[in-house]
C-alpha cells in the first residue's frame, strides 16, 4: 500500500507540474484582451471617466488645488503640503502635485486606448453611432485633460498614443503652451464631430464641446470665437436653461442649467465633502471661506441667493454646496450654463458691445436675486463687475485661480510676488526618472 | 478498507492515549526486589524524572547494567562499599560516582551546551558540532514568563542578528522583525516562517483599517506550545529555501510527546498592564497665553487676540479657562489570562502532545482586547517498524475587539493627545465635544462596536517509510487556512458615522495547500566517513480572497447590522499564486574534523513571466572543528574549536502581488454604475526574483567542557534585481512598475556568548550575551523615493530621515536657522538633507538565569538598542509653534519658545507664518537608543513528600514583570514604537502611537 502512495504521488507530481505554475488573474485580462468589441469600447470609456472622476484628479485633487489657489477658499487644515497651495509655496516634492499630474496622464493613456483602437474594432454588433459616441467622448476627455494640464503646469509633454512598454516614452519632451492649445482644440474638433446633443449631462456631449470652447477662447483672446460657441450652447435652449434658483444646481444631478459634469454614485464615490464640514457632521472643517467672501456672499447687492454657500457652525462660516460625507456623491460641475453666460458676456466687452455683455450679467445676478441689477457704461468697470460675478457665482468651483491668471490679476490681488508660482512645479519625482522632461523656471 | 485502517488509526490513538494517562501511576506501585548489595537509581537532575536505560560501569569489572524504566538499577558484586562507577546516558553528561551507601541516587546533568545538542535545520536536524551554517537556537523555556501574544515579539534579545522591535502596544499587532538586515524595498523583508513543515502565511487579513496598524498572523501561535525556534540566518542553512531564504528562515518547532514520559502541564497566569510613560501637553492656561502670543507676534490687533474676555467676544482670559485632560481618559490598567493545559507522552508505537490553551490581553489604551483559543494535536504513530505516520495540527481562533488605535483623526489617541486641553470633553447639551479635526476620545472608547474573529488551521499530516536501513521517504501534506471576519458599525455619534451610522462587513480568506516529498539518506561509511543527503520537492498554491459590504445610513443607533442599512456598496478580490520546488542537499564529514555541506533548490513561481520563472539558489559551505585535530588535543580547556564559511545564493518573491509580471485592465473602475475597465499595470516580461548573495565566516569556541561557548560570525549579503517599483516617466499613464532594479547590501557581525558562570549544587548562574551590528546601504537605486521623512535613495541606508536641519534659532528675532546648503540665503527644498538613519548600530541581549538551593529561579532578559534615530512626530504636530494654534494640543516643550532678543533656545517663536511655521526641522529627530529590562522573573519551585505523594512531578509559582526599567534618553513616551507598523520602509517613525505597557505577571506551572 505505502508502494502505491508513492506511485501515485509521484505521478502527481510528474503531471501536473507542467500545469501547476499556470495560474490566471480573475480580476484582470491582458492588453491584447480589453478593447476587442463594442462592450469591451464602452468599459473602456467609463474605466476613463473613472480616473478622471478619482479623488486624485476631479474627484478631490483639483479641485482642492485650485479652490485653495483662489482667495475664495483658505486652508485651516494640519498639513503642511495642503498649506503649500494657499500660501503659493508649493514644493516640488508635493504629494497631491504629483498624484493630480498622474492621475491626469493616466486619464489620457486611457483615452489614448480607445481613440487608436476602437476605430478598428471589428464586431458587428457595434453600431457607427456607439462606435462614434464613444470616441467621441474619448476625444473630449484628453482635451479637458490637456486644458488641465496647460492651465495648472504651462507648456506639457503632449502624448497620443498608447502606452505598451517604457520605450513609448522616449522622445517625448515638453510642447509650449501654444501646442497644448493646438492639440486641445484638434481634439475638440474631433470630438464635436463625432458627438451628438443630447440631455444627459454626466457625459461628453456636442454642447460640452461648445461649453469648452468657448471658456477656451477666453484663455487665447479670440474673443469672438468665444461668443460664437457660447451662441450656440446658449441657442439650444430646450437642453440648457439657467435653473430657477441658484442653489439647484448643486441640489440635484443633470439640471437643465448642467452642461458637463462628473457625477458619483455610493459606489464611485469621492472624498471631497469632508475638507469642509464640521466635525459635528462628519467633516474636518479644512476649508474656510475667506474673510473677503464671506463680506461678498452675505451683501445682497452682490450676493443674493449666493449667501446660501454659507452655513454657520460654532460661529464659523464654513463652505455649503450640500456636501455629503456619508455617501461621497457631490458632483463635480465642469461646465454649466451660468459660466457661458459670462463668458459671453466677458468676451462681448472685449468685442465692445456692452449692451450684449450687461445684458447677460444681469441675467445671471437675477437669477441669484442679487438686490440691485444696473447696467455699466464704462468698460472697465463692467470687466471688473463680470469678474466679481464670477468669482461668487463660481464661488466654490475653483474657477477663480484660472480667471485671476487668465485677467492678470493673480499677482497683484493675492499678493504673489513672483511669475513663477502662477504654475506649479512638475513633480520631482518625474523630473528625478524622465531627463527629457523640465522643470518649471523657479521650481529648478 | 479505508475506512476501516482509519478507525483502526483512530482507536490506535485513543488507545495510547489513556494508557498514557495511567501508565505512569501504575508503575510506581510496583517495587522492584532489592536482593543485592548495591542498588540505586539514576534520575535527571533538573526535572527529577527517572532515566531508563543508563549505563552503570564499575569501575575495573567489565560488565555494566542498565537502569529499568524506574530508573532503578541493581548490582551483585562481591567489593564493598565504596564503589566507584561511571554513569552515562545519551544525551547526558557522564558522571564518576562513589557509591558511599545503598540505596543511592545518582543525578544525571543533561547536555545543554553540549556538542550533541541537536538543531533543526531546513528539512533534517543535525548535531550542534556538525552545522556549517550560522543557526540560533531559542528554546521554548527561554520564552516562557514574558507577557507577549506574539512569538516574533517573544524573540527579541533572545538570538544575536536578529532585530526585534514592537510597533504597537495593541495585542496581537505588528512586530518589525529583521534577520540580518532588510533586502529589499518592495518585497517583504520578513523571514520564512516555518512551523512544524509548514510554510505559514504572513500576510495580515485585516481589511478595516485602524491606522497604520495590522493585525499579526504570528499572534496565532501559542508561545507555549514551543519546543525551539531555530533561526536560519546564512546562506548555507537558509538556501535550501531557495526563492524564500533571503530574509532568513525561523523555523518554529512545537512540542512532541516522549514515549515514557507522561506528562500532564498546566499553567496559569494573570497579569496587569499599564502605560510607563504618557505625553505631558500644555494646560488650558499654557495654551492660551502661547495662542495669545502668536497673534501678536503675527502683528495682529491685540483687542481681537483669541483668548480675550467673553464679554468681548473671546474665548475667555487664559487664567480663566478649565483645563480638561483627555490623555488620562484613554488609558487603563489592563488585564490578561493565561491557561494552558497539555497532555502529552506516548509508548514506542505512538507519541502525543495535546494541548489547549486560552489567553486573554487587553491593551492598555481602550477598547482593544485580543483573546486567542489554541488546540494543539501533535501524533506520531509507527504503524509498523517501517511505516510511521503522524500529525502536527494547530486550531486556532481569535477574537479581537478593535478601534481606530493607530495614527488616524478618528483615533482615541489621536482624539486625546491633539485636542487642545481648554475644549470641554462634552457639549453643553452632553453630547461628545469634537472641537477640531480629532475624534472624542470616549466617543471611540464607549460606542466602538468593532470585532474581528479569526479562524486558523495549520496542519501538516505526513507518512514516512523506510525504504533500506538509511533511505527514507517522507510525504506531507499541508494547509495553512487562514480566516478573518470583521464586523464594525460607527454609529452616529461617532465622527465616521455621520450622519447616520455607517456598518462594514469584511472576510478575507488567505489558504495555501502544500504538498513535500523528501527522500533522505543517512549512512556510516566506515568511522572516519559520514554521509547525508536530502532531495524533495514542493508544490505550493496559495490563493487569497477578500469580500466587503459597507452600509450607510441606520435607522437608529440600535440597528447595527447592514440588512439594515439604507444604501449598500460592497466590494471583494481574489488572487492565486503557485511555487514549485525541487531541492537536494548533502552533508559529507570527514573524520568528526572536516565538515562539507551543499545544498541546491530550483524554484518555479507563476509570478514571473515563462522566460524567467525557473531560478536556482545553491550554496557551499565548509567548517574545520580544530579541536579535534591532534595539535589542540593537549589543551584540556579548550573543549570546541570549530571555523566554519558559507557562500551560497537565496531568492524573495514574497509580498509582491501575484499577477506582478502582466499588463493588465483591471476591471471595478466604473462609472455612473456601468462597469468599466482601466489600464492597471504595464507589462513587465523581464520580472524575476530578487537574489541575494551571502558569504558568512565565522568561529565557535567551548571553554573548559563547553561551559563555556563563543560564537562570533561575519557576514556580507548583497542582493540584486530589487523587485522594486520602480518610478517611471509619469507621463506615460504610469508612474511605476515593479522591475529588477535596485541594489542593497548587509554587512555584519554576531557576537554570542553563553556560559555557565556558576555551577554548584545551590547556585547556578546561566548567561548569555549577544551583540549584533548591520551596516544597511541602498548601494544601486535609480531614483529616490520619499516617504513621509523617510527618504531611500542610493548611496544611504534604508530608513533615513530627510528633513532641513535646524542649526539654532536666531536670539535677535526668534526664528529658525537652517543650514543652507546652496547658500542662496533661502531655506529651499534644495536645502533637505539626510539628517540620520533609523537603523541601530548595535542591538542584544543579555540574559541571566539563576537558580537557588534547588527552588528557587531567577530570570532577567535585558534589551539593548545603541544608536538608533527616532522621527519623533508627536512632537513636530504639537511642538511646532504658531502654526499648531487651535488644532493640535501643545507639548510641555513649546514653553521653551523665544520670547525676547537673548533668549537662546532651540523653539523658534511663535508665528503662524515664515520658516518658523512651514518648515519641517530637523530637531525633531531623536536618538533612540535604549536599554531595557525585558524580562525579569522570580520562581519559586515547591518540592518535598506531600507533592510526591500527590504525583506532582513540578509545582512552580512565579512574578514576572515586563517592561519593567527602561532606560533612554529619547523624549517621547517609548523608543520602541512605529506609527507605520504596515509600511515596511518606514521605521522609527513615532506619531501619536502608545508606549510598550509595563506589565507584572503572576503565575504558575503544574506538571503531573
Amino acid at each position: 500500500m505505502q508502494k502505491n502512495l508513492i506511485i501515485i504521488t509521484i505521478l502527481f507530481l510528474f503531471s501536473s507540474c507542467a500545469n501547476f505554475l499556470e495560474v490566471e488573474p480573475e480580476l484582470a485580462v491582458s492588453d491584447e484582451q480589453s478593447i476587442t468589441n463594442g462592450k469591451g469600447a464602452a468599459a473602456a470609456l467609463n474605466g476613463v471617466y473613472n480616473k478622471l472622476a478619482s479623488d486624485s484628479y476631479h474627484g478631490v485633487s483639483f479641485r482642492f488645488i485650485t479652490n485653495l489657489s483662489g482667495d475664495n477658499l483658505r486652508w485651516v487644515g494640519n498639513s503642511p503640503s495642503n498649506r503649500e497651495f494657499d500660501v503659493f509655496e508649493v514644493f516640488t516634492s508635493n504629494s497631491r502635485v504629483e498624484s493630480l499630474w498622474n492621475a491626469i496622464y493616466s486619464t489620457i493613456n486611457g483615452a489614448n486606448h480607445i481613440i487608436s483602437k476602437v476605430p478598428d474594432i471589428q464586431d458587428q454588433a457595434f453600431t457607427d453611432a456607439e462606435r462614434a459616441r464613444i470616441l467621441g467622448e474619448a476625444y473630449f476627455i484628453r482635451a479637458l485633460n490637456y486644458f488641465d494640464l496647460v492651465r495648472l503646469w504651462g507648456g506639457v509633454p503632449i502624448v497620443v498614443k498608447p502606452t505598451g512598454s517604457i520605450e513609448d516614452g522616449l522622445g517625448i519632451a515638453r510642447s509650449d503652451k501654444a501646442a497644448v492649445y493646438e492639440q486641445i482644440l484638434s481634439d475638440l474638433e474631433k470630438a464635436e464631430q463625432y458627438l451628438e446633443l443630447t440631455t444627459v449631462k454626466s457625459r461628453a456631449s456636442k454642447g460640452a464641446v461648445w461649453a469648452f470652447r468657448s471658456t477656451l477662447y477666453l484663455y487665447l483672446e479670440r474673443w469672438q470665437e468665444a461668443v460664437n460657441n457660447a451662441n450656440k450652447v446658449i441657442e439650444e435652449t430646450t437642453i440648457y436653461q439657467l435653473n430657477k434658483s441658484y442653489s439647484d444646481f448643486y441640489l440635484s444631478k443633470n439640471t437643465a442649467e448642467s452642461i458637463f459634469e462628473i457625477d458619483y454614485t455610493i459606489n464611485n464615490r469621492n472624498n471631497y465633502a469632508i475638507n469642509w464640514l464640521p466635525g459635528s457632521l462628519g467633516g474636518r472643517r479644512e476649508f474656510l471661506p475667506t474673510d473677503d467672501l464671506i463680506n461678498l456672499l452675505n451683501n445682497p447687492l452682490v450676493g443674493g441667493d449666493r449667501r446660501n454657500l454659507l452655513l454657520l457652525d460654532q460661529d464659523i462660516y464654513y463652505g455649503n454646496m450640500d456636501f455629503k460625507p456619508a455617501t461621497g456623491i457631490d458632483q463635480v460641475y465642469v461646465f454649466r450654463l451660468a459660466e457661458i453666460f459670462l463668458n459671453r458676456a466677458e468676451a462681448n466687452v472685449k468685442l465692445k458691445k456692452l449692451a450684449d455683455a450687461n445684458n447677460d450679467l444681469k441675467k445671471v445676478r437675477a437669477r441669484a436675486n442679487v438686490s440691485e441689477v444696473s447696467d455699466y457704461a464704462n468698460e472697465e468697470e463692467l470687466e471688473r463687475q463680470i469678474q466679481l460675478e464670477r468669482r461668487l457665482e463660481f464661488a466654490f468651483e475653483g474657477k477663480r485661480w484660472f480667471d485671476l491668471i487668465r485677467t492678470n490679476k493673480a499677482k497683484s490681488t493675492l499678493g504673489i510676488t513672483k511669475d513663477y508660482k502662477l504654475l506649479l512645479p512638475i513633480p520631482q519625482q518625474l523630473i528625478f526618472v524622465d531627463k527629457e522632461i523640465e522643470q518649471n523656471e523657479g521650481y529648478k | 478498507m479505508k475506512n476501516k485502517s482509519v478507525f483502526l488509526y483512530a482507536l490506535a490513538i485513543l488507545l495510547s492515549i489513556s494508557s498514557g494517562f495511567w501508565n505512569p501511576i501504575k508503575a510506581q506501585e510496583t517495587k522492584p526486589i532489592i536482593n543485592a548489595s548495591l542498588v540505586g537509581t539514576v534520575i535527571d537532575a533538573d526535572t527529577k524524572e527517572p532515566i531508563e536505560g543508563a549505563t552503570i560501569q564499575l569501575e575495573a569489572v567489565t560488565h555494566s547494567v542498565k537502569t529499568d524504566r524506574q530508573g532503578k538499577f541493581q548490582f551483585v558484586t562481591g567489593q564493598k562499599l565504596p564503589f566507584t562507577a561511571t554513569i552515562s546516558y545519551v544525551g547526558y553528561e557522564s558522571q564518576i560516582f562513589v557509591f558511599k551507601t545503598s540505596p543511592a541516587v545518582v543525578e544525571l546533568k543533561p547536555k545543554s551546551n553540549g556538542l550533541d545538542e541537536v538543531v533543526v535545520v531546513g528539512y533534517g536536524t543535525q548535531k550542534k558540532k556538525d552545522v556549517v551554517g550560522s543557526v540560533a537556537k531559542v528554546s521554548g523555556q527561554a520564552l516562557e514568563d514574558i507577557q507577549s501574544s506574539g512569538v516574533d515579539q517573544l524573540l527579541q534579545g533572545q538570538a544575536s542578528g536578529v532585530l526585534v522591535s514592537a510597533n504597537s502596544s495593541v495585542p496581537g499587532t505588528g512586530i518589525f522583525l529583521r534577520v540580518r538586515g532588510s533586502t529589499s524595498i518592495n518585497a517583504s523583508n520578513n523571514p520564512l516562517y516555518v512551523v512544524d513543515g509548514v510554510f505559514i502565511n504572513n500576510t495580515s487579513l485585516q481589511t478595516i483599517g485602524t491606522g497604520g496598524q495590522e493585525t499579526s498572523p504570528l499572534a496565532d501561535i501559542n508561545p507555549s506550545d514551543i519546543e525551539s525556534i531555530e533561526i536560519l540566518k546564512d546562506a548555507s542553512a537558509t538556501a535550501i529555501y531557495g526563492a524564500r531564504g533571503a530574509n532568513g528562515v525561523v523555523i518554529i518547532t512545537t512540542k512532541r510527546g516522549k514515549a515514557g514520559k507522561n506528562n500532564i502541564g498546566f499553567s496559569l497566569s494573570k497579569s496587569y498592564s499599564n502605560a510607563p510613560k504618557k505625553w505631558k501637553t500644555l494646560t488650558a492656561e499654557q495654551e492660551a497665553i502661547l495662542q495669545n502670543e502668536t497673534w501678536i507676534n503675527d502683528g495682529k490687533d491685540f483687542s481681537k487676540r483669541p483668548f480675550r474676555p467673553v464679554s468681548d467676544g473671546g474665548k475667555g482670559n487664559p487664567e480663566d479657562l478649565t483645563t480638561y485632560d483627555r490623555i488620562g481618559l484613554i488609558f487603563q490598567t489592563a488585564e490578561s489570562e493565561n491557561v494552558d493545559l497539555s497532555l502529552s507522552g506516548g509508548n514506542e508505537k505512538t507519541q502525543y502532545y495535546l494541548g489547549g490553551s486560552f489567553a486573554n490581553q487587553e491593551a492598555i489604551v481602550k477598547p482593544d482586547w485580543f483573546k486567542r483559543y489554541n488546540i494543539k494535536i501533535n501524533l506520531d504513530n509507527k504503524i509498523t517498524e517501517k511505516v510511521k505516520v503522524g500529525t502536527s495540527t494547530s486550531l486556532v481562533r481569535t477574537i479581537r475587539n478593535m478601534s481606530a488605535n493607530g495614527n488616524v483623526p478618528n483615533g482615541t489617541v489621536n482624539g486625546a493627545l491633539y485636542t487642545p486641553s481648554y475644549y470641554p470633553i462634552f457639549t453643553s447639551d452632553g453630547n461628545y465635544n469634537r472641537p477640531v479635526f480629532f475624534e472624542n476620545p470616549l466617543a471611540t472608547i464607549n460606542e466602538s462596536n468593532f470585532k474581528a474573529e479569526g479562524s486558523r488551521v495549520i496542519s501538516n499530516v505526513y507518512g514516512s517509510y523506510s525504504i533500506l536501513k538509511n533511505l527514507i521517504f517522507k510525504t506531507s501534506w499541508s494547509i495553512d487556512f487562514n480566516e478573518n471576519y470583521e464586523n464594525n458599525y460607527y454609529n452616529s455619534k461617532m465622527f465616521l458615522g455621520q450622519p447616520n451610522g455607517e456598518a462594514t462587513s469584511a472576510t478575507s480568506r488567505l489558504t495555501s495547500l502544500i504538498n513535500e516529498q523528501t527522500l533522505s539518506y543517512l549512512t556510516t561509511i566506515n568511522d572516519n566517513n559520514q554521509l547525508s543527503l536530502v532531495i524533495g520537492n514542493t508544490l505550493q498554491k496559495e490563493s487569497h480572497d477578500l469580500t466587503s459590504v459597507t452600509g450607510i445610513g441606520f435607522p437608529s443607533d440600535e440597528f447595527t447590522k447592514i440588512a439594515s442599512s439604507a444604501t449598500q456598496y460592497g466590494t471583494s478580490r481574489s488572487t492565486a499564486s503557485a511555487l514549485v520546488s525541487f531541492f537536494g542537499k548533502g552533508t559529507y564529514i570527514y573524520a568528526d574534523k572536516y565538515i562539507l555541506d551543499a545544498s541546491i533548490r530550483a524554484d518555479g513561481s507563476s509570478r514571473f513571466g515563462k522566460e524567467n520563472r525557473w531560478a536556482y539558489f545553491p550554496s557551499i559551505g565548509g567548517a574545520w572543528r580544530i579541536s579535534q585535530e591532534s595539535f589542540l588535543a593537549d589543551i584540556q580547556w579548550l573543549s570546541d574549536l570549530k571555523l566554519k564559511a558559507s557562500y551560497g545564493i537565496t531568492g524573495n518573491q514574497n509580498g509582491i502581488n501575484d499577477f506582478s509580471s502582466r499588463g493588465l485592465w483591471s476591471g471595478g473602475y466604473n462609472y455612473l454604475n456601468a462597469s468599466g475597465i482601466f489600464p492597471s499595470q504595464l507589462a513587465n516580461p523581464n520580472l524575476k526574483w530578487e537574489t541575494t548573495s551571502q558569504f558568512n565566516a565565522g568561529f565557535e569556541i567551548g571553554f573548559i567542557k563547553n561551559n563555556f561557548n563563543i560564537e562570533f560570525n561575519y557576514y556580507d549579503k548583497y542582493t540584486k534585481d530589487l523587485l522594486l517599483s520602480n518610478p517611471i516617466s509619469s507621463k506615460l499613464g504610469f508612474s511605476s512598475q515593479l522591475s529588477n532594479v535596485g541594489e542593497m547590501s548587509n554587512k555584519g557581525f554576531e557576537f554570542a556568548f553563553n556560559g555557565k558562570l556558576v555551577d554548584k549544587a545551590n547556585f547556578k548562574w546561566n548567561t548569555n550575551l549577544n551583540i549584533s551590528r548591520n551596516i544597511n546601504l541602498i548601494e544601486k537605486l535609480n531614483s529616490t523615493i520619499l516617504l513621509n521623512r523617510t527618504i531611500l535613495k542610493e548611496g544611504n541606508p534604508l530608513y533615513s530621515f530627510y528633513a532641513h536641519k535646524q542649526i539654532g534659532v536666531n536670539p535677535e528675532n526668534g526664528e529658525v536657522l537652517f543650514e543652507d546648503l546652496n547658500n542662496d540665503g533661502l531655506a529651499t527644498d534644495a536645502d533637505l538633507q539626510i539628517i540620520g538613519n533609523a537603523w541601530p548600530k548595535f542591538t542584544g541581549g543579555f540574559n541571566n538565569d539563576f537558580f537557588l538551593w534547588d527552588k528557587l529561579d531567577i530570570k532577567s532578559l535585558f534589551y539593548f538598542s545603541v544608536g538608533n534615530k527616532m522621527w519623533n512626530n508627536t512632537r513636530y504636530r504639537m511642538g511646532h509653534g504658531g502654526s499648531r494654534n487651535d488644532a493640535f494640543a501643545m507639548l510641555e516643550e513649546q514653553l521653551n519658545r523665544w520670547q525676547k532678543p537673548g533668549d537662546i533656545t532651540d523653539v523658534p517663536r511663535m508665528t503662524a507664518s515664515g520658516n518658523n511655521a512651514s518648515i519641517i526641522p530637523s530637531r525633531f529627530m531623536e536618538d533612540g537608543s535604549y536599554l531595557r529590562l525585558r524580562n525579569v522573573s522570580l520562581g519559586y519551585h515547591f518540592k518535598g513528600k506531600v507533592l510526591e505523594r500527590a504525583h506532582i512531578k513540578n509545582l512552580r509559582l512565579y512574578l514576572a514583570a515586563t517592561n519593567l526599567l527602561t532606560f533612554t534618553k529619547y523624549s517621547g513616551v517609548d523608543p520602541e514604537v512605529n506609527t507605520t507598523g504596515a509600511d515596511q520602509n518606514q521605521i522609527g517613525y513615532d506619531q501619536a502611537i502608545a508606549p510598550q505597557p509595563r506589565t507584572f505577571q503572576l503565575g504558575v506551572n503544574l506538571t503531573l
